[in-house]
């Protein structure tokens, strides 16, 4: 199952609160997170970073890695973790809405 | 903060782009390695985990594509791409870039260059303050003729129209003078108070006259630029210098703006009060309509109708009092503007086409080529799309070569415009007036420009859109890559038409122009200019103010110059056809004339030898006896159209005719003679070629001895200058205080090639203009011609390879490929035609002796486009025709 388009800023910013972590790492949490239900395009996911960047809710920065590879590490900004805050309810909101609807006899 | 820092990030993206790229691809690199290490680590091999790792990533380009567009960089990136890329296969394609870069150039710079010259010619503005309201005003008989009104007639003016207008009256007179080279003759324009004010310029040197020098007649002078320049050599020193005439000392008080010169004719100006005690009857008498002007500046509010009206209404009080006025009451305002410049709107409006006519054809032209290129690119783009470029980046793409196309053409034109405008400011200072100034004129490279702009943009577009919306595997498919053609190479067809048919306007127009001027050339004068020159005397005043004293003059000078070697005959005369000087006078016969009809005919007194010298025929009768014109022979010679006016077409010899004496200044002004007419002279056209021939009546000198009198010699070669500097020294040595020096025109030793070229020189001007316009305009359509057939010839290469190969000879298809170039030749021609039938009512005014409709310059037109037509397709037809057909078939 892909992740759904709109949904992925989410996921992505729930996985940082747990500590930095780079792109390839990111999708691979995404699918142990998810018990291997999501994956995440590549064409997806890195554009989304470099948003998520842009708009200051995550940073990135050049790290080695334990393999002593070059890697960039985004790490959850404040800002960052606000929104979470914020789409984190709208997200529970929204998913028991739809869930209502789809309950309906 | 959060849009600064978004700022400061997308300028680090742009300024260390390189930095920012390495660590984009750095990113995804690290994450395929790490895809590829984790698969290592569940037992995979290095090679086939590294193989899988980069398929499960994806096409690294795209994503990396995608993350520049989330930063925004992307457009501008693109676009530097795009820009580089354009270069590139401009740079690959070197026909295509090359012609549609020459032909822009082409279109921009003649356009320009062209436009900026007769702008410079034509309508650079005048040196007065608001020109608009100045005209010169004429009164207009009741059968159409016109005349200047005298300064009493002007006097009533002012007082009958107070308030509304104000008026300068120019009284015109030859002043000799004392300047650089030797005692030369001037000509002055003496002007009623307030002139300068009313013409609302200012000097450039010095000051003008004050009113208290206007009130006492003071003798001073305000000289024209032309006249500083070329008599006193431009010094500053002349305000204050005296300078000697045959009237007294003037004081120059100073020098005007360049340009500035009114009546055309002035080399200075004096104050009207200051004319000389012998000319002073210009300012009393009412029956004094020649050499003078006027000019009328209206207050604002005053249309000219209006103005005209109460002119009309006070014209017609004065004649109840004043017989000479009756019949003259109405009165024309000539703006001063249209008068010096000839009718502005008609050239604005002959221009302005034919600079858009020429704009249109190149990016016509440019725009087929634009439109073939889009269609054969085909398969480039789909491959483009299918390799995963947007629409919009296609689109975009091809935007970007069109206007880098229309860029260096624009460069180019511009470049070109400056060019030909220096080359031909340069090598013709002498054909055009006010040309040295001229420079590219701003404006018109700034349309040019913009107009090929425009159809970069539009022509750009249209395959790029196409291009666009095919579906690349369709086009990818259909091997040709020419899907979508067909619609263009309609369009292309249709351009290419329209772009022959807008250079057939041209071109009909130029043939209009050029058959103008070859009938104006034609025109018979009625005389023979070849080796003629002709010298202007006025004997300086007092010594010769007799008419005996003047008459002895004349006669001696008309020896001395028959003395000069290479002359053969001499006459005099006291107007020169051609040169614009001439005195009317009436004419009494038998016949009787109207209450209202005053019979005039152009008065010359000439001497024996004048007929012959100008090569002007006697047609019945006999021409003057030497001893007739020496001595007060009762006798005279009227030309044909005064003979069939009078006679019609009885034989006049040996009728009477009344003429009054008319030289002015002598005590006999007025006094009526009786002389027998002996002969019919031959009509000439002295008003130059497109002026119909005046009436005229000849009598000998001794009858009306003028004060000034022109020494006319034909020499034995055709190049009469070479006599002159002899001519001079002969006519010198009879009296060296004769003015023959200075810088006007009708006292200059002349050929009389050069009075008749002077009334040319506005048909040659407009024939050049559009001849230079219709001439780039059949090219660029010749290269439109060439263009479309060529390509057509090669999109048809397989069908005329199954055709040959099926049996049709070279020959059929050679008259395939023709007859398809032709029928968008004959299409465009036709179309051509009848625009040109509308348009060409716009030159109506500037043609001499053809109609507008004129069937030989349509004719030519055509025939010049079906025979370009035919050429501009047989090279490709036969590259055609010499095709094999296995080759062809081979192909893709």
């Amino acid at each position: 199952m892909d992740v759904l388009q709109g949904t992925l800023d989410l996921i992505v910013l729930k996985l940082l609160t747990a500590g930095a972590q780079h792109g390839w790492a990111i999708s691979h949490s995404i699918r142990q997170a998810s018990g291997d239900l999501l994956q995440v395009n590549q064409g997806s996911l890195y554009p989304a970073l470099h948003r998520l960047e842009d708009d200051g809710l995550i940073e990135g920065e050049w790290v080695m890695s334990e393999t002593q590879r070059r890697v960039k590490q985004y790490r959850l900004t404040r800002r960052g973790r606000d929104r979470l805050a914020a789409e984190r309810t709208a997200w529970r909101d929204y998913a028991r809405a739809v869930d209502l609807i789809l309950e309906l006899p | 903060m959060i849009v600064l820092r978004k700022l400061i990030r997308r300028v680090r993206s742009l300024v260390l782009r390189s930095r920012v790229e390495r660590d984009l691809a750095d990113e995804l690199r690290a994450h395929i390695e790490l895809e590829a290490e984790a698969r290592v680590r569940q037992g995979i091999p290095p090679e086939r985990a590294r193989r899988e790792a980069a398929v499960v990533f994806g096409a690294r380009d795209a994503v990396a594509e995608a993350c520049r567009d989330v930063r925004g960089v992307g457009r501008l990136d693109d676009l530097m791409r795009d820009m580089r890329l354009a270069a590139r296969s401009l740079w690959r394609s070197p026909a295509f870039a090359l012609t549609a870069i020459a032909v822009l150039a082409l279109g921009v710079g003649a356009a320009t260059a062209v436009f900026s010259i007769a702008e410079g010619v034509l309508f650079r503005p005048l040196p007065y303050a608001s020109p608009d309201r100045l005209y010169s005003a004429y009164e207009v008989s009741e059968q159409g003729a016109i005349r200047g009104a005298s300064y009493p007639t002007v006097r009533d003016w002012e007082a009958g129209t107070r308030g509304l207008m104000s008026f300068v009256y120019i009284r015109g007179e030859t002043l000799g003078a004392r300047i650089a080279d030797g005692a030369g003759l001037l000509l002055a324009g003496y002007a009623s108070d307030g002139f300068f004010e009313i013409m609302g310029a200012a000097p450039a040197l010095g000051r003008v006259w004050d009113a208290d020098e206007e009130r006492s007649g003071a003798r001073v002078a305000v000289l024209t630029h032309d006249l500083w320049r070329e008599s006193f050599g431009g010094d500053p020193g002349i305000v204050g210098r005296s300078i000697p005439t045959d009237s007294g000392p003037v004081v120059v008080l100073g020098v005007m703006p360049e340009g500035f010169r009114y009546p055309a004719w002035s080399d200075l100006w004096l104050p009207l009060r200051s004319l000389p005690a012998g000319a002073m009857h210009a300012i009393e008498r009412r029956d004094l309509h020649v050499d003078s002007r006027v000019l009328v500046r209206l207050a604002d509010g005053t249309t000219p109708a209006a103005a005209a009206a109460s002119l009309g209404a006070v014209n017609r009080r004065v004649a109840e009092e004043h017989a000479e006025a009756r019949g003259w009451s109405d009165v024309r305002l000539d703006g001063v503007q249209a008068e010096l410049f000839g009718d502005a709107r008609t050239r604005v409006l002959i221009l302005g086409a034919a600079v858009l006519l020429l704009l249109l054809i190149s990016c016509a032209n440019v725009g087929s080529l634009l439109i073939a290129r889009g269609a054969t690119r085909g398969r480039e783009l789909a491959t483009r799309v299918a390799l995963g470029a947007t629409r919009a980046r296609v689109v975009q793409q091809l935007l970007v070569e069109a206007f880098a196309v229309a860029a260096c053409g624009a460069l180019a034109g511009a470049a070109l415009a400056s060019a030909a405008v220096r080359v031909v400011v340069v090598s013709a200072p002498d054909a055009l007036p006010r040309l040295d100034g001229a420079t590219v004129d701003a404006r018109a490279l700034g349309f040019a420009v913009l107009v090929s702009a425009l159809a970069a943009l539009l022509f750009g577009t249209l395959p790029a859109l196409r291009a666009a919306g095919i579906a690349p595997v369709e086009l990818l498919r259909s091997g040709r890559g020419a899907v979508g053609a067909r619609r263009g190479d309609r369009l292309r067809a249709a351009l290419v038409a329209a772009e022959v048919a807008l250079a057939t306007v041209l071109v009909v127009g130029a043939a209009l122009l050029v058959r103008t001027v070859a009938t104006l050339g034609r025109v018979e004068l009625g005389l023979d200019p070849a080796g003629v020159a002709a010298v202007q005397i006025v004997p300086p005043s007092p010594r010769y103010d007799a008419a005996d004293a003047a008459l002895t003059l004349y006669e001696r000078l008309e020896e001395a110059a028959a003395r000069v070697p290479g002359v053969r005959s001499v006459a005099l005369v006291n107007h020169l056809p051609l040169t614009g000087g001439s005195m009317p006078t009436e004419v009494r016969t038998a016949r009787v004339v109207g209450p209202e009809e005053r019979p005039l005919a152009l008065y010359r007194s000439v001497s024996a030898a004048y007929f012959a010298t100008l090569g002007i025929a006697i047609v019945r009768g006999r021409s003057f006896r030497p001893d007739e014109t020496r001595r007060s022979a009762p006798v005279a010679l009227v030309n044909e159209t005064l003979a069939t006016r009078e006679w019609g077409e009885a034989d006049p010899v040996g009728r009477t005719i009344t003429v009054r004496k008319a030289a002015q200044d002598r005590s006999d002004f007025g006094e009526e003679v009786a002389l027998t007419v002996v002969g019919v002279a031959s009509d000439t056209r002295s008003f130059g070629p497109a002026m119909p021939p005046p009436p005229a009546v000849y009598v000998p000198i001794p009858i009306a001895v003028w004060s000034h009198m022109y020494v006319v010699v034909k020499t034995d070669g055709d190049d009469a200058m070479r006599v002159i500097p002899d001519l001079r020294g002969a006519l010198l040595e009879v009296d060296a205080s004769l003015p023959l020096a200075g810088p006007g025109f009708v006292h200059r030793l002349q050929p009389m090639e050069r009075y008749v070229d002077r009334g040319l020189g506005e048909q040659r001007l407009n024939a050049a203009v559009l001849g230079t316009f219709a001439t780039v305009a059949f090219v660029l359509a010749a290269i439109g011609v060439f263009g479309i057939v060529a390509y057509l010839a090669v999109q048809r290469r397989r069908e005329f390879g199954l055709r040959m190969s099926l049996g049709a000879q070279p020959r059929d298809v050679l008259r395939l490929v023709v007859s398809g170039g032709l029928r968008v030749v004959l299409l465009g021609t036709l179309l051509g035609l009848a625009a040109a039938a509308f348009m060409t009512r716009l030159l109506r005014g500037v043609l001499f002796g053809v109609a507008p409709g004129d069937v030989r310059s349509f004719a030519l037109a055509a025939g010049l486009f079906i025979l370009a037509g035919i050429i501009a397709s047989v090279i490709p037809a036969a590259r055609a025709a010499r095709l094999q057909p296995a080759d062809v078939l081979r192909e893709d």
